[in-house]
This record gives structure tokens, sequence and C-alpha cells, in this order.
């Protein structure tokens, strides 16, 4: 058996355990002496994993396995990755029952594929967490964070037909990006597609790289740090998300449509999610089609029936979790019902997608509530 | 709203079954409601409606002062019907018209009878559907769709390790798919229970294509068979629908 990296260290204290992260970075490349090895640089990596399940100590998936096993902290564990001939160590902070950590620093491409093989396993319900555009907006004038930078991965897929496809990739980092996103802003067809899909984030004193951190904190829960070595920092920005996420998920499963009883009155509670699209969706049966075939990144499985002119009802399946849900479509708006028992992580999935693939300026102002309150 | 299809006995010993019933804490006043869709008021009904007294309802619902609660009954109707149902009771109406919600008769609760003297606007063409999703005496067109998503959803959270698409079991876990709220009375759910192994068998029996995609699915679930599930359950949906309007 081929062990791909270092074996991870079993950590007994707090501190250590940072040590350890601390040790799993490379030197920066700003710092860098050997340049002709950066292009394989391993950067410690976060992704940030939610489930109502928790986490199982041991599964099969689909083309690998893992198992968990215990450090001398209560909440480090080490996850043992096996695929084929290869194992994988990565630690996995389960200090929350519901958001869990998982530090890294394999390649991104390994360390995106097990994430993957996690979040596609049927039998379990970890999903990735879903950061919408105003979220990581938020996120990056946070106390302490400042904002470097941010990427957009935009593709219309959802509402035109395969030959009027539009697309944009931008990477902008540096002083001058909030003014490149500025003309963004001016623009209304660019605005469409300005969704983040990631958002650049500076922390700490740029003197000394031990001292700061540059992450690049992508719309699915995963945070990769760029620059610097400051690994409090890292886990600052991390941890200021899940606050942040945590709070949203729970306000939105608040409003998820049952009875409920308060002293001793039961009543039927809940509200839908009012999705407004200020650009009109051009092809109704295309954009339904599309967001309820089952497959990634919306895993919604849907039938549609006509319920009115331009007005269609959807009964749909959320796959990651098999939790029912109604959905009411027009060009300008959808309804989205979530019941008790369902994940709220499902309305995020579905604003952060909706942006990146159809249009940035989708908005849910029930959430915006929710994560503003 | 604290009931919805729900039975209650009269001290009289006749019954009636109302389709909502909401209250008022703050009031402590009930509106009880019977929907109409079609052209025909049952006298009978109509008679027992009037003979409700607050103290049979009070048991069923929730108050901090049970003995004071006070209630109203009317009738829910469409505007293209009213006419004529109005001409056979002296209860109050709900009337759903094009683009407003009007009263028509009077509330006994004056508070009830002024929020709802002026007309409440309605957006007609995007009105929320999804807060009751059927009652057993819908079409079968109607039903059919939630029973093709309540199997998906089935399997998709692996609810049963193997489904027997007619037992009682089963008919529970779509009944928990339909009505995930159990907004839906005992003596209903019951109905609904038994009308959805009655058309779960029947989609069996005529369709080999699900079938066959629910044991594939059974075995290893994978995206594109959902797909093609989703493909043949839309066909049936669509189906029925066919087979309603013609029969219509």
């Amino acid at each position: 058996m081929e062990n791909d990296g270092q074996r991870l260290a079993r950590v007994s204290t707090n501190k250590e355990f940072l040590d350890e992260l601390e040790r799993m970075l490379l030197p920066p490349k700003a710092h860098d002496d050997d340049l002709s090895d950066r292009g394989r640089l391993r950067e410690l990596k976060t992704f940030m994993l939610e489930s109502n399940d928790g986490f199982a100590p041991r599964a099969d998936l689909e083309h690998m396995s893992y198992e968990l096993s215990d450090t001398g902290l209560d909440w480090i564990k080490i996850m043992t990755v096996t695929e084929g001939d290869r194992n994988y160590q990565l630690y996995l902070d389960v200090s929350d029952k519901r958001f869990f950590k998982l530090h890294t620093n394999h390649k991104s491409e390994i360390a995106s594929k097990i994430v993957r093989e996690l979040t596609d396993d049927r039998n379990h319900t970890l999903d990735n967490t879903w950061l919408y555009h105003d979220m990581l907006k938020r996120l990056a004038s946070k106390p302490g964070n400042h904002f470097r930078g941010f990427g957009i991965s935009y593709s219309n897929k959802l509402a035109l037909g395969d030959d009027h496809l539009e697309d944009l990739t931008l990477n902008i980092r540096g002083s001058m990006a909030s003014e490149i996103e500025d003309l963004i802003r001016g623009n209304d067809r660019l605005n469409k597609a300005g969704a983040y899909d990631k958002v650049s984030i500076y922390r700490g004193d740029g003197a000394d790289p031990y001292e700061c951190v540059q992450d690049d904190v992508h719309n699915y829960g995963y945070f990769a740090i760029k620059h610097g070595k400051s690994i409090q920092d890292h886990l600052h920005i991390v941890e200021y998300c899940k606050e942040d996420y945590s709070k949203t998920i729970q306000g939105v499963e608040n409003q998820r449509i049952g009875m409920n009883t308060v002293d001793g009155e039961r009543f039927l509670d809940g509200n839908s999610f009012y999705f407004e699209f200020p650009n009109r969706i051009s092809d109704l049966d295309v954009f339904i089609a599309r967001v309820f075939n089952s497959a990634h990144p919306f895993q919604l499985w849907g039938l549609k029936q006509k319920i009115g002119d331009g007005y269609y009802k959807v009964l749909a399946v959320d796959l990651h979790t098999g939790s029912s849900m109604d959905f009411e479509i027009a060009d300008d708006m959808m309804r989205a019902y979530i019941f008790k028992g369902s994940c709220g992580n499902t309305i995020l999935r579905l604003l952060t997608n909706l942006q990146i693939y159809f249009d940035s300026q989708t908005r849910c102002p029930m959430v915006e509530a929710i994560a503003c309150k | 709203m604290q009931l919805v299809e729900y039975t209650i006995r009269l001290r009289e010993s006749d019954i009636i079954c109302p389709d909502v019933v909401a209250v008022s804490k703050r009031l402590l006043h009930a509106i009880v409601t019977d929907c109409k869709s079609g052209h025909e008021i049952d006298p009978d009904q109509d008679r027992r409606y009037s003979a409700l007294h607050s103290g049979d309802l009070a048991p069923h619902v929730t108050t901090h002062d049970p003995e004071r609660l006070a209630h109203d009954v009317c009738y829910v109707d469409n505007q293209s019907n009213h006419d004529f149902l109005a001409n056979h009771t002296q209860l109050p109406f709900i009337t759903f018209c094009k683009d407003s919600v009007v009263k028509h008769g009077k509330f006994a609760l004056r508070e009830l009878d002024r929020k709802l003297s002026s007309r409440i606007p309605l957006d007609p063409s995007r009105e929320p559907t999804s807060y009751y999703p059927f009652s057993p005496t819908d079409k079968v067109a109607v039903i059919v769709p939630h029973l093709m998503r309540a199997l998906i959803r089935c399997l998709a959270a692996r609810k049963t390790a193997r489904l027997k698409l007619t037992d009682a079991e089963f008919a529970h876990q779509i009944l928990l798919a339909i009505d995930p709220g159990e907004l839906i009375g005992h003596r209903h759910a019951n109905a609904l229970r038994n009308k959805i192994r009655e058309v779960m068998s029947m989609l069996l029996e005529t369709n080999a294509k699900l079938k066959d995609q629910v044991l594939k699915l059974e075995t290893k679930y994978s995206a594109g068979t959902a797909q093609a599930m989703a493909r043949t359950c839309a066909d049936i949906a669509k189906q029925y629908e066919t087979q309603s309007r013609i029969t219509d």
C-alpha cells in the first residue's frame, strides 16, 4: 500500500494541532527560493462540509473508502482514505456536530476528488456548504478581513438553448480589484454573469509571512491558503464563515413548513422562499428541465405541472437528502417550499447555483433577511 | 390553522367535517370553513353547520380560555359559483375572485367582518398551491404526480430496503412524503392510505416500464435511471391529465 503524502501526527494538544497544520504548509510562493517547484506547491486547504446525520466513522464510497481514527484531541480525527493501492490522510475537525472541517495539503485535484466522493455518496447526507454571492461579500468585510479580489466562473446553462451559451471566467486579484468590480456592476450584461465564484481575503500583517494569510474562499465551502503562513488567521476566516452559515441555515430551517406547537397550541407554521429573477427566464421549459435533471449541481428531481399561463408547479425531490420540495415557477419568480425534517442547505445550494448558472442578480429576500438579522 | 378536514361530533349527535378551522388566540375566535368548488350546498350539511356551538368546537382546538371561545362558520367559494350558492344558505362566504378575495354576508366577530369588508388583492397568476397537496376525493389525475414524486423520494432516501409498493408501510411512507406537515386528520389519512394503495397497484399493473425502473433503482441508484424514471412518471402523469380532460 502506497502512502501518498505524509502520515499525519496524532496530536494531543491544540498547540500541537496548530503546529502540525503550519508544518503542512510549504514555504509560501513569494518566499520560495526554489521557483522550479512552484507549480507543485501544496497549499493548506480546508473544506467545510454539512451533514444532519453526523460523520460516519467509516464508509465504503463509490471509488474510495475511508476510516476515522482518534488523536489525543476528541474533536480532531485523522481520516485515512483508501483508493486502490493509495492512502491519503486528512485532519477532520468534528467539534461542530453539523459542520465539519476537513484540513489537507494534498493537491487540490485529489482533495476535491475525495470531497466529491463524500458528497456524492447517497448513503450519507454530507453536502458542501454553499456560499452565495452576498455571503462571500459579507465574509470579506468581517473584522480583520480585507477584500483582495474575486473570481467569476459563469455559465448560463439554465435559461437558454444550447446555441445561446454565455459564459465568463475571470480571476481578479490586487488592490484595484474593487475598481474592476465596479466596471462589471455598471454593465448589465456583465453584471448578470458577475456572481462571485470565490473571493480572496487577506488577514494580518504583511511584513512577516507567519503573521498573515491570503485565502481564496470558493462558493462550495473550500478555503485555500494562497499566501502567508498564519494558520490562526486562516482558521478565523473559516470560523467566521461557519458562524454566518450556521446562523443562516438555522433561520432557513425555522421557516420550514409543518405543524408547530407552542405552549400546547398546535398550528401550521413556516413560509415559502421567494426567489426574484430581475432578468426574466427566456425559456421556462429549458430552465425547469435543467434545474430538475437529477444531476449536479442542483441534485433535484422534478415533475412539472402547468397550473396557469406561464406558471408551473414542480413536485421535486432533493436527491441529496431524499426530502420533498415543492416549487412554483414563472419567468420572473420561483417559490420554493421545504417541509419539516428537510435540510436548509438545499435553499442555499439552490441560490448559490442559480447565481452562477443563471443570473447573479437572483435574490431570495427571506434568506437575506435571515442572514442580516 | 389548527384543524384540516377534521370530524367534529355535535351535541345533537350529528357530525360536521370542516375543511379548515383557524383559531385566533388573541381574539378567542375560530373560523370554521367549508370549501365549495361545485354548484351545490347540501341543506342538511348547512343545517348542521348552523347548529354548531362553540362548546362543540372547544375540545378540539387549543386556546387559553375554551369557555370563552366564539366562532364563525363560513363557506369558501369561487366567484363563478357564488350567485348560485348564495341563494341556498344564510351563512357568510369568503369568495375568491379573479384578482381578489371578498366577503359576502356578515361575520359575527366585528373585527373579522371589518377586515374582510375591503377587498384583499391577489396575484391571479401566482397563487401558492403547496400548503395542502390533495384530498382523497380528488381525481386520480391529481393524485398520480404526488405518488410519482413520493416514489422517487423513498428511493432516494433509501427509506425501504425492499420496496413492496402496495403494502401498508409503503403507503405510510408515501403519505409522509405527501403530507410531511401532518396536516391531515386521522380519518382522512386512512382514506388517503387506502387511495394510495389502490392507485399504486393500478399503476404498477398497467405500467411494466415503471415497475422495471423501480426494480433497477432498488438495486443501484443512478442519476440516469432516475432521469429515465422521471420521464416515465411525467408520461404517466400526462396520460392521466389527458384522460381527465376527456372525461370532464
